[in-house]
């Protein structure tokens, strides 16, 4: 936990991501240059925006990061075109500039035709075409200028080396894997009092970026990045639960009004839980403080619960008096006295399958289990409190219905024989088997990703990142507390085959420097004939001339010549190109004005000031000295080295990570490096192995809890045993619908079985205890109607708050909604068609006292 | 009798020299007009056109090459004063036979290529103590490209001595390529390499 921590200390910097969609460099740097200024000018809301690394600062290692081929290939160039370079600084000018152009190509074509065959490309009968690229970035840049474009892209990148030297205007930005996204990192401000929220800075941030669309239509952009996936999720899930709660609200209402068949006792019965809502809310500030994504769920699911409380002391109210025709009073004392007692302890016993979850150390599952046993307790009091004053003020009499006969009493809701007993039961054994078949396929699904909303930009933009680069969004962290413990580790990390990528303050530094400033070295003699600064161009451009030069440039491009050039053959489109270029600069010569003289004259310095550039750029590099980790930008060491010289490594695995098998061999080969590795992987692997097993163990502890309870309570294990039989083959008769229908498991379904546990032990209470106080006639066990519509009504209700869960766009608690839903109709399927099958088996005598109707003795 | 012996011989002075000047080209100018225009009329002959027949007519040029070109001092100034005055009279011989014969294949294909229908401007000739210049260009609709001539007045006359193509003098391209194949190599393993290009232009023919 505390490497964790310190982990997270460095991915503290790109708490938020903005993501730009790149279809062209240019537009998409036009769109950064513009949103870049406008957050770091919000202090307010953001701490750092780190969006560039700028390539002046690497100027005097620019060198040291090509490879020593790219090295050995920029001094074989310089060599090539010494003369070139030596001549064009001599007399600098544009004329001057195409001339030696002209020169080098003719060179070139001459050498081909008459002494090729003493090149030593020629023995292997295979040449590199010639590369007229410079050339044409030239002509692109002049004919731009020349129609009125004021930018300028150096062409003497290519001209010294064909990789390594892109266009520097392009440099130092955070591009994905072949640019297909532009990232910006951003910090939110958090601390101090001029700080604020993280849902506050994530706010403002996407008002920025929507802002800057608007000049830039052509534009795709987001907001991702890990805390604002965070932001996202409990902003949704936030929003969604207050629809939920109150759509549960009045489908309980709707269903009690069906039920109950008027309005006014529904009304009493919302009042009541809206009043112990409303306090375990209160309790909830009070001993904890806020709402977690589990925990959020509370409030629908206590709702479906607690109603039940007042289902059963209303089903057992109306009993009193309309059955029986007892005063409010009376009938108020009875209910107190015979249901009171057997409320708190179904209360009780669900409270016991919650508060198990506070014991599994998952600070999620802790408060869930906290605020729902809360919840339940605090509903089970103001059931026998609150409501019993409410029907007193505010309920009607009802028409008087007296019991005719005993029969009426014992009219059932399920009329069981032995037979049907037994082949109830054997039914029960056989689903019980398929099952626990199914139960052992079951997946599990750990992508958190597959938790969320589809609609939330962060996970929008996340997905696109993930598939548009070729490593995952989360990759395991190893420390070192020196560089060659970095590169020690480093090595190993690369041999793993579970690895296909790891990333330390190494990779910003050049490799095998020593050897690369001996090679820049071995160049210095020959820019020794080139002066150190070129002399600017004077003189007006000779446009006749340079139209001649151009003509002779024109005539090797024609492809009668192209034969000419032998192995080194040009390609054929850049000829054309070439031809293409010069004949509509040619045409521009012709219509040429002041302006585009001027313009003309303003590309030649362009050009000459770039190799001015280019030049000093070679003789700061020849000189250099090896680059250390002091030199780089403190946006890259403080993401990279913490302090007392603590270095992260990041290594990114090579297959699906959200595969469980791959993500167990990956945690595990990062271990053999390293015990002490972290990271999301890790976490993942460690977190939902431990989940898993604590919601298990939760539901186990809960079994426990609720056994060892109920048998005080019943003092008879087969009662006992008997009571909980719907929580287990519920439980397990869930797993195996979820298997016929390929449902998995998750992070958020994975506490479905406490739930259902919590959810479903009083109705197999309720059962038993009025199971005992009936007795067998003839033969045929029964389950009274008004037992069984109170615990078909509970259940029911129950169902309303778990499935309401079903509505939120959370993916995860929507799976478990849909998961406790089907997990409680499972149970009161169990408890409505099979338990009574199996209390028929058990003698009634066993209780040691046989009851009349009225629980007497 | 003296009178008519004196006759005689001014009458063969006149009849020597008037025959001279009938065979010998009057200018250096004139030698590469009758040249470019002898290839001109080689490579326009309908009787001549075709990818089939484009042999014949290189072995035509050729000829035309062969009679307008000094190879005697076109090899000596390609391989280089030093190194020809090292070589002995029948290695010079033989360097210059292998140096025709490639100059001979690279110049004609040349030309095959460059001389079709253009135009072609004579922009004038500078003469000096026996050499001269010729220059031109050749004129496309698209571009052009100015071509020198260098000539040598010889005892039969005019010969090109070297072209330089665009400011590119196929005899100093020689040179450098040569410098640089003997100081690696050695002059055996230039003559090596020129057998071998030799051998392999002549197979394909």
């Amino acid at each position: 936990m505390q490497l964790l921590e310190v982990a997270d200390q460095f991915s503290e910097h790109d708490a938020f991501i903005v993501a730009i969609e790149n279809r062209d460099v240019r537009r998409t740097l036009e769109f950064v240059s513009a949103l870049a200024p406008k957050l770091e000018a919000d202090r307010q809301h953001f701490a750092e925006v780190f969006f560039r690394v700028d390539p002046a600062h690497f100027r005097p290692w620019a060198l040291l990061y090509l490879s020593p081929k790219e090295l050995a290939d920029l001094r074989s160039n310089l060599l090539q075109h010494k003369s070139f370079i030596k001549n064009l600084c001599q007399s600098p000018g544009l004329v001057k500039f195409f001339e030696e152009v002209n020169n080098e190509m003719a060179s070139h074509m001459i050498g081909q035709l008459f002494t090729g065959f003493l090149e030593p490309s020629s023995e292997e009968g295979k040449g590199e075409p010639m590369d007229l690229d410079f050339l044409l970035r030239v002509l692109r840049e002049m004919k731009a200028n020349i129609e009125g474009s004021s930018s300028f892209t150096s062409p003497w990148n290519s001209f010294f080396s064909k990789v390594g030297w892109t266009a520097e205007a392009e440099e130092g930005y955070f591009w994905t894997n072949e640019k297909k996204y532009l990232l910006i990192f951003v910090s939110p401000n958090t601390q101090g009092s001029g700080g604020s929220t993280e849902k506050d800075a994530l706010t403002a941030l996407r008002q920025h970026v929507a802002a800057v669309k608007q000049r830039f239509p052509d534009i795709e952009a987001g907001v991702t990045g890990q805390k604002a996936l965070n932001v996202d999720e409990m902003n949704m899930a936030l929003n969604d639960m207050s629809i939920v709660t109150i759509i549960s609200i009045i489908s309980l209402g709707a269903l009690l009004v069906l039920f109950w068949r008027t309005v006014r006792r529904p009304l009493l019965q919302l009042t009541t839980q809206m009043v112990s809502l409303s306090f375990t809310f209160g309790l909830t500030t009070l001993l904890i403080g806020h709402l977690n994504l589990l925990s959020i769920t509370f409030a629908p699911i206590v709702l479906g619960l607690g109603i039940d409380y007042d289902i059963h002391w209303f089903s057992r109210y109306n009993e009193e008096r309309q059955r029986k025709g007892q005063s409010i009073r009376q009938a108020l004392s009875i209910t107190m006295e015979r249901t009171g007692p057997a409320i708190l302890v179904a209360a009780l016993s669900t409270c016991l399958a919650f508060f198990p979850l506070a014991l599994t150390g998952f600070k999620g599952l802790s408060e869930l289990g906290i605020i729902c046993g809360m919840g339940l307790l605090v509903s089970s009091i103001t059931s026998i409190c609150l409501l019993p004053a409410l029907i007193v003020l505010f309920d009607r009499p009802r028409p008087y219905m007296p019991l005719l006969d005993d029969k009426q009493e014992v009219k059932p809701l399920v009329r069981i024989t032995k037979q049907r007993a037994i082949g109830l039961l054997v039914l029960a054994a056989f689903c019980t088997g398929l099952s626990l078949w199914g139960a052992r396929k079951i997946k599990f699904d750990l992508n958190m990703l597959h938790l969320q909303s589809k609609d939330a930009e962060s996970v929008i933009w996340e997905t696109k990142l993930i598939e548009g680069s070729k490593y995952p969004s989360i990759y395991g962290v190893l420390f070192a507390h020196s560089l060659a413990e970095v590169a020690t580790k480093t090595k190993a990390l690369k041999k793993l085959p579970t690895v296909s990528e790891v990333q330390s303050i190494e990779d910003f530094l050049p490799q095998d420097q020593a050897h690369k400033i001996s090679l820049l070295r071995g160049m210095k003699p020959l820019l020794a004939d080139i002066p150190s600064t070129i002399p600017r161009p004077a003189g007006p451009i000779d446009i006749a001339h340079l139209e001649d030069v151009f003509s002779r440039i024109r005539f090797k491009m024609e492809n009668t010549s192209a034969k000419e050039w032998g192995v080194n053959k040009p390609i054929e489109a850049q000829m054309k190109e070439v031809c293409l270029l010069i004949d509509t600069i040619k045409k521009d010569f012709h219509s040429i004005g002041k302006d585009t003289l001027l313009r003309l004259k303003q590309f030649e310095r362009h050009i000459f000031e770039d190799l001015n550039d280019k030049l000093s750029l070679l003789r700061e590099n020849i000189d250099t000295r090896p680059m250390q980790i002091s030199d780089l930008p403190q946006p890259i060491r403080e993401r990279f080295v913490g302090p007392d010289n603590l270095y992260l490594i990041r290594v990114f695995p090579a297959m699906d990570i959200w595969d469980p098998q791959f993500l167990g061999v990956f945690v595990e080969d990062l271990r053999r490096i390293d015990p002490d590795v972290t990271g999301d992987p890790v976490t993942l692997y460690v977190f939902t192995k431990e989940f898993r097993d604590s919601s298990i163990k939760a539901a186990i502890y809960a079994l426990i809890f609720i056994f060892v309870f109920l048998l005080l309570m019943l003092r008879n294990v087969a009662f006992t045993l008997a009571a909980i039989t719907p929580l287990i083959l519920g439980a397990l008769w869930t797993f195996g619908l979820m298997y016929l229908f390929g449902m998995d498991l998750n992070l958020a379904n994975t506490i479905f079985l406490p739930l259902v546990i919590g959810a479903g032990v009083e109705y197999g209470v309720i059962v038993v205890e009025r199971w005992r106080q009936g007795k067998k006639v003839k033969e045929q066990a029964t389950l009274p109607v008004s037992t069984g519509m109170g615990v078909l009504l509970a259940g029911l209700t129950t169902t309303i708050g778990f499935a309401s869960l079903m509505i939120s766009r959370h993916q995860g608690i929507h799976s478990l909604g849909l998961l406790t839903t089907i997990g409680s109709l499972t149970v009161i399927t169990v408890t409505i068609l099979f338990l009574p099958a199996l209390l028929y088996l058990i003698p009634n005598n066993k209780s040691g006292r046989i009851e009349n109707n009225d629980g007497e003795p | 009798m003296k009178e008519i012996m004196s006759l005689t011989f001014v009458l063969l002075m006149l009849f020597i020299s008037a025959h001279e000047s009938l065979g010998q080209t009057k200018t250096a100018t004139d030698l590469v007009r009758n040249m470019l225009d002898e290839v001109m009329a080689i490579q326009n002959n309908p009787e001549l056109q075709g990818q089939g027949l484009r042999d014949k007519r290189r072995g035509l040029i050729q000829k035309v090459i062969l009679k307008s070109f000094d190879f005697e001092n076109m090899s000596k100034n390609a391989l280089g004063a030093e190194q020809w005055n090292a070589l002995k009279p029948e290695q010079r011989s033989e360097f210059r036979s292998i140096f025709q014969g490639l100059f001979l294949d690279s110049y004609s294909r040349l030309v095959l290529e460059f001389l079709k229908k253009e135009r072609i401007e004579y922009r004038g000739e500078e003469t000096a103590q026996g050499k001269a210049i010729v220059r031109s260009i050749i004129h496309r609709v698209e571009g052009q490209l100015p071509v020198d001539y260098l000539l040598t007045n010889l005892k039969n006359g005019w010969l090109v001595s070297d072209v330089i193509i665009d400011g590119v003098s196929i005899v100093g391209n020689y040179h450098n390529a040569f410098s640089r194949i003997i100081k690696i190599e050695s002059y055996s393993g230039l003559l090596k390499r020129m057998q071998l290009q030799q051998k392999a232009t002549q197979a394909g023919e």
